[in-house]
C-alpha cells in the first residue's frame, strides 16, 4: 500500500471535551501574551487576523481593565451573595454598572438578593473600575428613542 | 414563538452544566498530523504549533465551538517517516480556545444585517466574527428572534442578548441558497424578565444597547 503523503490526514480526538471555561480576561491576557497590543502593523507578531478580531472585540468589553488579581477579589467578595459560577462569570464579563444590567445575569434577582443588589452593583463597580475605552450609557440618545418608541 | 421568561430560565438551567460556564473554554483534544519535510528546518514546537493553527484556529469543529487559539501544546510523540513518505507523523495532545456560548449567556454583538419581516433579523455577532469566510467552515451567524413590536435597530448598534440555543448543523452537500452555510448557530432572544416588562428602566440604561453609543466602536 503506498502512503500519501500530500494533505495531512484529519484524525482528531477529544481528549477532554471540556477542560474548564476563561474568563474574557483570560483570552485577552493569552492573546496579549502573544503580542497583539504591541504590535501596530498586525504583521509581526504571531496571532492571526481571526484572533486579532477577537482581540479588537475583547479589548472594547469591560475585559480590557481587568486583571487576574481584579478577578481573584471579586470572586472572593461576592461569596456571601452565593451567586453560581456562570453567574459570576457573566458578571465579570460584562461589569454590569447598574440594577437593569445586572437584573438579566442573576436568576430570581429579588428573592435571592433582595436589598443588597444595589451593594452587588457597588461591589462590582469598585473592583473593576471602568477603563475609558468602555463607553457609557448616553442620556439624550435615551431621551429621544423613547419618544419614538 | 416563545414568550416569558419562565421558559428560558427553564431550559437555561440544565444546560449549565452541560456547556460549562463561558463562552471561551478550554477543551483538550489529540490530533495526528504529518508535518512536511520544508518544516524540518524549524524548532519542532513551531512546525507543529503552525500546522494545528492552520487546521483548526477560526473554524468549527462540530459541537465543541468556534476555535479562536492554539492555547498550548502539551506533548508531541512520534516522529517517524512511513515507507514512501517524506514527511514524518507526529501524535500531538493540544488545548484550544474555543468559542460557544452557553444558553443563558448575555452577549453583546453588533448587528450588521436585517431582514426586514419584523420577526428575525440576521445579527452578525461582535467584530470578532464580523466578515463571512469564503471558505464555508469559518463563519459563525446569529439568528435573533424577537416577538415584541418593532425597535429602531440601526446600522451599527451593538446588542444584548441572551443565548437560547447553539446549534451546529450539518454541512450541506449542495448550497441551498444565495446564504453561505453557518456550520455554527446561535440563537438568541431579548424576552427575559426585565427586558420585557419594563421598557421604562430599559431604556436607561446600557442593557439595551443604542443607548451604549455602539458607534463609538467604530465601523466595522
Amino acid at each position: 500500500m503506498v502512503l500519501s503523503s500530500s494533505a495531512t490526514e484529519f484524525v482528531m480526538k477529544i481528549l477532554k471535551e471540556n477542560m474548564g471555561p476563561l474568563t474574557n480576561f483570560e483570552v485577552l491576557d493569552f492573546l496579549r501574551s502573544r503580542g497583539a497590543a504591541k504590535d501596530p502593523t498586525r504583521v509581526l507578531a504571531p496571532v492571526a487576523p481571526s484572533e486579532f478580531k477577537v482581540y479588537d472585540y475583547l479589548v472594547h468589553s469591560a475585559a480590557c481593565s481587568q486583571t487576574r488579581e481584579s478577578i481573584t477579589e471579586f470572586v472572593a467578595k461576592c461569596k456571601p451573595y452565593k451567586l453560581t459560577k456562570s453567574e459570576i462569570t457573566n458578571i465579570i464579563n460584562i461589569r454590569p454598572s447598574s440594577y437593569v444590567e445586572i437584573d438579566p445575569l442573576i436568576e430570581n434577582l429579588d428573592s435571592r438578593l433582595g436589598e443588597s443588589v444595589e451593594e452587588l452593583v457597588e461591589l462590582v463597580v469598585q473592583v473593576f473600575p471602568p477603563s475609558s475605552e468602555q463607553s457609557k450609557p448616553d442620556e439624550n440618545e435615551s431621551k429621544e428613542l423613547k419618544d419614538i418608541m | 414563538m416563545y414568550s416569558a421568561s419562565m421558559v428560558d430560565r427553564a431550559t437555561s438551567n440544565c444546560c449549565f452544566e452541560l456547556h460549562g460556564v463561558n463562552m471561551f473554554y478550554l477543551t483538550k483534544l489529540e490530533h495526528t498530523l504529518r508535518l512536511q519535510p520544508h518544516l524540518l528546518s524549524l524548532p519542532l514546537n513551531e512546525a507543529v504549533k503552525g500546522e494545528l493553527e492552520g487546521l483548526f484556529v477560526d473554524k468549527v469543529i462540530a459541537n465543541l465551538g468556534l476555535c479562536i487559539s492554539v492555547y498550548d501544546i502539551e506533548s508531541i510523540d512520534g516522529g517517524f517517516i512511513f515507507a514512501n513518505e517524506g514527511a514524518s507523523t507526529y501524535t500531538v495532545k493540544f488545548r484550544l480556545t474555543l468559542f460557544r456560548p452557553f444558553v443563558g449567556e448575555i452577549i453583546s454583538a453588533r448587528l450588521k444585517e436585517s431582514n426586514a419581516d419584523g420577526l428575525r433579523q440576521l445579527l452578525m455577532p461582535d467584530p470578532s466574527h464580523a466578515e463571512p469566510d469564503s471558505d464555508n467552515k469559518g463563519q459563525v451567524k446569529w439568528t435573533w428572534l424577537f416577538n415584541d413590536e418593532k425597535y429602531l435597530i440601526d446600522g451599527y448598534d451593538e446588542i444584548r442578548f441572551r443565548v437560547q440555543n447553539v446549534k451546529f448543523p450539518e454541512i450541506p452537500k449542495e448550497q441551498k441558497d444565495l446564504k453561505p452555510f453557518a456550520p455554527m448557530e446561535i440563537i438568541g432572544s431579548l424576552v427575559n424578565g426585565s427586558l420585557y416588562f419594563d421598557r421604562d428602566r430599559l431604556c436607561q440604561t446600557g442593557v439595551w444597547a443604542p443607548f451604549h453609543g455602539g458607534s463609538s466602536l467604530g465601523q466595522r
